[in-house]
């Protein structure tokens, strides 16, 4: 049994190492073709991609309490995808929300996809990661302001070695029982 | 190394980021001259209790919705401060006993408030960069930052000019008074200072942590120094170079602003602890 576990784990560490030469590769899914014409780089004011927690938290909060140096500029920004239904209004709102481990410490940022789509049909699934760029707006609602980014389009972003990590874990937990680190519950904190 | 200069570089663009090294040196300073006047006057958990009165009070100005929540926080830290440390003899409930009691049942109430009554959308995230100061340091206004130099050098500016009185209360408060100093009165301007700082370190390290600011600095040097003032200018140096170090490595590598500055002090105990052994604690 405890060859069997070893072995299991070796061969786990061995396709992570064959999965990191391809930690570089994210899978992105276009859920809309005028949106992949406007990622120019050049285009966007303020990019929250590749930008650690700390500071999307404090740039969104910026955002948030000097609103007037931010409208009009557009915004790239990468985090999950959430929905929150308000039943009041009678609609929901689309948010990309960026968290710290804790998962305490997050900051959101509401979107609207211009044009007529559907919930859940034309998204992507709730808790997926996506990217979202769009000219950073205001609306009023029940007396109050509210900022949100206006955008052409979705990218859900897929991360193939975390992929490949899911596969090797549940490869190894199928053949040979349960070894330490291959428990599927885990496996959850791989996708980030 | 030229990917972490270019991203320095980048993130210092940003101005929250030039507020929060500014104001977190500032603030580093101010509680590590404190910080060698309370270990050795064998308060170094007032910090924390402190803190944790400014929490509760916290909870009460967000819940009242005060425009700005330091009208009530430093006048009510001030007076828990002064009740602390300038009861002396005649408290009935003295020293670490009576810390425990404001620390615990501030925060229990301020929690408690916050629950039962905060309209925050993300009540969570509000008290847990409130407790543990993970990105609170980065959402400073200029006002705010403004704010904070003012009092800094303030505080700065009383250990510089009340040296030799806060040196004579600190180390013989008895002998003190019976030179002619007025121990009372200092003891309660070390008290007022103590406060204001613990106020302002909140925004850096978070309330939990705030006696780490307080504690670790005056205590790596006493490791290798042994005269106050060498004590408290090694102190100084030490606290403002961790504070600045944890700044910029959590802004780096995205960790908590202040957990991150509490393991570079840390760091610096252990080594400033080797060095001590080593030398033998002879430097002057």
């Amino acid at each position: 049994m405890k060859m069997r576990i070893l072995a299991c784990c070796i061969a786990a560490l061995l396709l992570c190492g064959c999965a990191k030469g391809q930690s570089s590769s994210r899978e992105t899914v276009v859920l809309s073709p005028s949106a992949a014409q406007s990622q120019s780089e050049d285009d966007i004011d303020v990019d929250l991609v590749g930008v650690n927690s700390n500071m999307i938290y404090a740039q969104v909060y910026e955002m948030m309490t000097r609103p007037e140096d931010y409208l009009g500029k557009t915004v790239r920004i990468e985090g999950e995808f959430k929905v929150y239904a308000n039943e009041e209004l009678n609609k929901s709102n689309y948010v990309v929300l960026i968290a710290d481990a804790l998962a305490c410490c997050q900051q959101g940022m509401e979107f609207i996809w211009k044009g007529e789509h559907k919930f859940p049909d034309d998204y992507p699934e709730p808790n997926s990661t996506v990217q979202v760029t769009g000219t950073y707006q205001s609306y009023e609602e029940n007396g109050g302001t509210y900022y949100y980014l206006e955008t052409d389009g979705i990218l859900e972003v897929k991360s193939a070695f975390s992929s490949a990590i899911l596969k090797a874990s549940f490869c190894c937990c199928v053949r040979g029982g349960w070894p330490l680190g291959c428990l599927p519950a885990r496996s959850s904190f791989l996708f980030v | 190394m030229t990917n972490i200069i270019t991203t320095l570089q980048t993130y210092f663009a940003y101005p929250f980021v030039r507020y929060a090294f500014i104001v977190g040196i500032l603030i580093a300073l101010c509680s590590s001259l404190l910080g060698v006047t309370l270990v050795l006057k064998r308060f170094s958990f007032i910090g924390d209790g402190l803190s944790h009165v400014a929490f509760g009070a916290m909870c009460v100005a967000t819940v009242l919705k005060l425009s700005d929540n330091m009208l009530l926080i430093l006048p009510v830290t001030i007076f828990c401060a002064v009740l602390l440390l300038c009861q002396g003899q005649r408290a009935k409930i003295k020293g670490d006993a009576a810390i425990a009691m404001l620390s615990v049942g501030s925060l229990a109430v301020g929690y408690l408030i916050m629950n039962m009554f905060s309209g925050s959308a993300n009540l969570a995230g509000d008290v847990c960069s409130t407790l543990f100061g993970s990105t609170s340091i980065l959402t400073l206004t200029q006002q705010e930052v403004i704010l904070c130099a003012v009092l800094s050098l303030l505080v700065v500016a009383i250990f510089v000019l009340f040296y030799n009185k806060i040196f004579a209360v600190t180390f013989d408060e008895d002998f003190a008074r019976a030179t002619g100093v007025n121990a009372g009165a200092y003891n309660l301007l070390i008290a007022v200072t103590i406060a204001v700082i613990i106020v302002l370190a909140m925004n850096l390290v978070g309330s939990l942590l705030i006696s780490a600011l307080v504690v670790f600095p005056a205590l790596s040097a006493m490791r290798v120094f042994k005269s106050f003032r060498s004590v408290t200018i090694c102190a100084a140096v030490l606290s403002v170079t961790c504070a600045a170090l944890g700044i910029l490595i959590s802004v780096v590598a995205g960790t908590p602003v202040g957990s991150t500055v509490v393991v570079a002090d840390m760091a610096a105990f252990a080594v400033f602890t080797f060095v001590g052994r080593l030398s033998g604690g002879v430097a002057k």
